[in-house]
């Protein structure tokens, strides 16, 4: 008992440039064991000559490692990063702890597309988009966007007229119901074959992105990720309450637009990409508050972009370790590891205060 | 009939020894109480005690003979290759016990398939079996699968209800589903009850390992028949269930003489590439979010590209089901394999553009670059409806591609070397 409170102060004392270095070294020796370790063996000097010197004399092990194991990596890295970033924006802007990405049915919105084509018209490609030359995974990422962006346009339009935030998060939680039972009816009208595909999807993967779809996967993500931390003074405002944030000039209807938007779209395309990963949105700005001791969003938000990376790094190689032939689902690695790790800081945390 | 009469008479013995045995054992519970109060009295009644126990020991060992003696009645009839599946007969009566063929310690199902003209023969059937009447002439089936075997006996307008009707090619079928005499009865796991009591059907064939939800069928009353021919592991043996159903709605002859021609024509191709000395290697399945989805080494596939004088890629994996791999494990182990073999269904003309457009690493493997992808389209093609009750034309599919030289006329039906 007397241990906990010294550990506390302890803890509160660490510069934030050390924690940032810390995590900063853990993506770094995530990333490295993502390459290194699969199912397939491949020695760290083959891995070096490939990386290094883009040794192609030994055409699997190259295929393998830049094929498969990078991108995989790159993807798991960008998409936690995503993920996480999003959480703490909806978060923010409800003023409410249990906010996550999935919050307002964008994820919901996002299964609806992809239900929409995989059992509504029939086998994985459906008609009216394999006729576009679109079939396979990218048909399901784009179904995927369609779905999540219709959804959040109406929670937009929603959220024009309706003024306290807590109704908005009723409206977005109704909506991703509705979603839901839509999701459920189409699913009540399909084969069998079909459910399977469109449960396999829902599993959630980090291996599913190849080829020029990382490279699109990873500029969007780009583009989308400095954008939210341009939004860390709106945040920031907007964390003191309506009133505060209205009387230092801050336009709340506009901000609020934003952030919602912003953080609907980045989950849009992960999940597009990934499939509904659900776990890390909500815990890591949880994690990041209580490592951090701060609500600065200066701080939060590159922290918890870089913890989302961490995380999503450590449950893609855990959901392939060698052994297990990739035959565990990310969605069910993310929570099992996730959730007792974010539970047992908030405990501690909790504890010593 | 004498000998019928004669295990009514042993039955009805057997009915009464089970009843005097009960009376016992409740006595001697009675007495054993008196045990305990009465302990002065211990030798007496230990010895009533004993007494009774060797009488009750009498009466099970009737009552086994007695069973034993019900079912050593049954001659078995040998099946060649389904393992799925045995068959026992007596007159007119058989006994089929179905268990999962690629499982050792299965839950077996029994059914007693009984001639609906015969009276009385309760007596005749062992405990434990479901009693199905034959001939059957109202069925619902559950999958295409199972639509097979009906198709091939010619026997289509017994079917009253079926699921899905998405890949149905078989113009009867369809022309019945127009008319009203077969309908949908929803998916497997969500039944229409009511429909399904309203078609009134003999039985209902199911795959008990599947969604499931028959519990609320059995609430019907219909006997629910397991239809285990697609866990077989060879095609033959696939083919085979085709006299189980045949027994089931009275075309054995039928069906035997349909299996035997079919049994001469298989063995004749095999015949045709024992001896072939390039057995080359072939690989299966597709990425489905982000998984390898492929089958066993001891898998009916396997089975299939061996006969066809070809090697499956994961010979020496021992399951017989389906399993799932990750990119690099079957990219390290099927990167080199000349074929490659995929079934899907899609809208329009499937081509290597097609393939290539599902995922871009398909582009590694050498069955992409120098064509050798082995492609059944379900959308055009009567696969699963059809298939298992064709063995050689699966098997002569798959020996044009890997020998084109041993069949050089055939016109494939199902598979066949993508362009």
């Amino acid at each position: 008992m007397i241990s906990s409170p010294t550990k506390s102060i302890a803890l509160r004392s660490i510069h934030p440039l050390w924690l940032f270095g810390s995590i900063f070294v853990c993506i770094l020796l995530l990333m490295l064991l993502n390459i290194l370790l699969g199912s397939v063996y491949i020695s760290p000097q083959q891995i070096w000559d490939i990386i290094i010197h883009g040794d192609t004399s030994q055409e699997i092990a190259y295929n393998i490692i830049i094929k498969s194991r990078l991108p995989q990596a790159i993807t798991a890295l960008v998409a936690g990063a995503g993920l996480a970033v999003s959480g703490l924006m909806m978060q923010t802007v409800f003023h409410n702890p249990l906010a996550g990405p999935s919050v307002l049915g964008i994820s919901s919105g996002a299964s609806l597309g992809v239900a929409f084509v995989v059992l509504l018209s029939g086998s994985i490609g459906g008609n009216a988009l394999s006729t576009m030359g679109l079939i396979g995974e990218v048909a399901l990422s784009i179904s995927a966007v369609i779905g999540a962006l219709s959804i959040m346009a109406l929670i937009l339009f929603v959220s024009q007229t309706v003024r306290g935030h807590v109704t908005l998060l009723i409206i977005g939680v109704m909506i991703g119901y509705v979603a839901n039972a839509i999701i459920g009816v189409l699913k009540f009208f399909s084969v069998e074959e079909d459910i399977r595909a469109y449960v396999i999807w829902g599993l959630g993967s980090f291996a599913r992105v190849s080829g020029d779809q990382v490279q699109v996967f990873i500029y969007l993500m780009l583009i989308l990720l400095p954008i939210s931390m341009l939004l860390t003074k709106t945040l920031n405002l907007m964390l003191l309450g309506e009133g505060y944030a209205r009387n230092l000039g801050l336009n709340i209807r506009r901000a609020r637009h934003l952030v919602i938007a912003t953080s609907g779209v980045l989950v849009a395309i992960v999940t597009a990409y990934c499939g509904p990963i659900i776990f890390l949105g909500l815990a890591v700005p949880h994690l990041c508050r209580s490592l951090f001791h701060t609500s600065d969003h200066r701080l939060l938000m590159p922290g918890v972009m870089l913890m989302g990376a961490t995380l999503a790094l450590l449950c893609n190689l855990i959901a392939r370790m060698p052994g297990l032939e990739g035959a565990l689902p990310v969605n069910s690695v993310t929570a099992l590891i996730g959730a007792p790790v974010v539970a047992s800081v908030l405990f501690h945390k909790r504890s010593t205060i | 009939m004498g000998k019928l009469h004669e295990i009514a008479k042993r039955k009805s013995v057997y009915l009464q020894a089970k009843t005097n045995n009960m009376l016992v054992q409740r006595n001697s519970i009675r007495t054993s109480l008196l045990v305990v109060i009465l302990l002065a009295c211990l030798p007496i009644i230990q010895g009533c005690q004993s007494k009774s126990k060797n009488r009750s020991k009498n009466t099970i060992q009737t009552a086994l003979t007695t069973s034993s003696r019900l079912d050593s009645l049954y001659t078995p009839m040998p099946l060649s290759y389904a393992k799925g599946y045995s068959v026992r007969q007596y007159k007119n009566i058989h006994l089929v016990n179905i268990s999962d063929p690629q499982r050792k310690k299965a839950t077996i199902f029994r059914l007693a398939i009984v001639p609906r003209s015969l009276k009385d023969t309760k007596s005749l059937i062992p405990q434990g079996y479901t009693v199905i009447h034959t001939p059957v002439r109202r069925l619902i089936t559950m999958t295409s699968l199972q639509l097979s075997t009906l198709i091939k006996l010619k026997a289509t307008e017994r079917v009253v209800g079926v699921t899905s009707t998405r890949h149905l090619f078989n113009q009867k079928i369809k022309a019945q589903l127009t008319s009203g005499t077969t309908q949908h009865i929803g998916i497997e796991g969500q039944f229409d009850k009511e429909r399904i009591m309203l078609l009134q059907p003999d039985i209902i064939l199911i795959s008990p390992f599947k969604r499931g939800g028959y519990d609320s069928m059995k609430d019907i009353g219909v006997p629910l028949v397991p239809y285990l021919g697609y866990k077989e592991m060879s095609p033959l043996a696939q083919a085979e269930w085709l006299k189980f159903v045949g027994l089931l709605i009275n075309k054995e002859t039928q069906a035997d003489s349909i299996f035997k021609g079919m049994e001469q024509e298989y063995l004749s191709l095999l015949h045709l590439t024992k001896h072939v000395k390039n057995r080359p290697e072939v690989f299966s399945g597709e990425m489905r979010g982000g998984h390898w989805y492929a089958v066993g080494g001891k898998s009916f596939l396997a089975q299939l590209f061996e006969d066809a004088g070809a090697e499956y890629f994961m010979h020496d994996n021992p399951k017989s089901g389906g399993i799932v791999l990750d990119f690099e494990t079957i990219y390290s182990q099927a990167a080199h394999v000349p074929y490659w073999r995929i079934v899907n269904s899609y809208q329009g003309n499937y081509d290597y553009d097609a393939l290539l457009a599902t995922n871009a690493r398909y582009a590694d493997f050498d069955a992409y670059k120098n064509h050798g992808v082995i492609y059944c389209n379900m959308n055009k093609k009567p696969y699963y409806e059809q298939m298992p009750m064709e063995p050689c034309v699966l098997l002569k599919d798959m020996i044009k591609v890997f020998h084109p030289e041993l069949l050089p006329n055939y016109t494939p039906v199902y598979y066949s070397l993508l362009k």
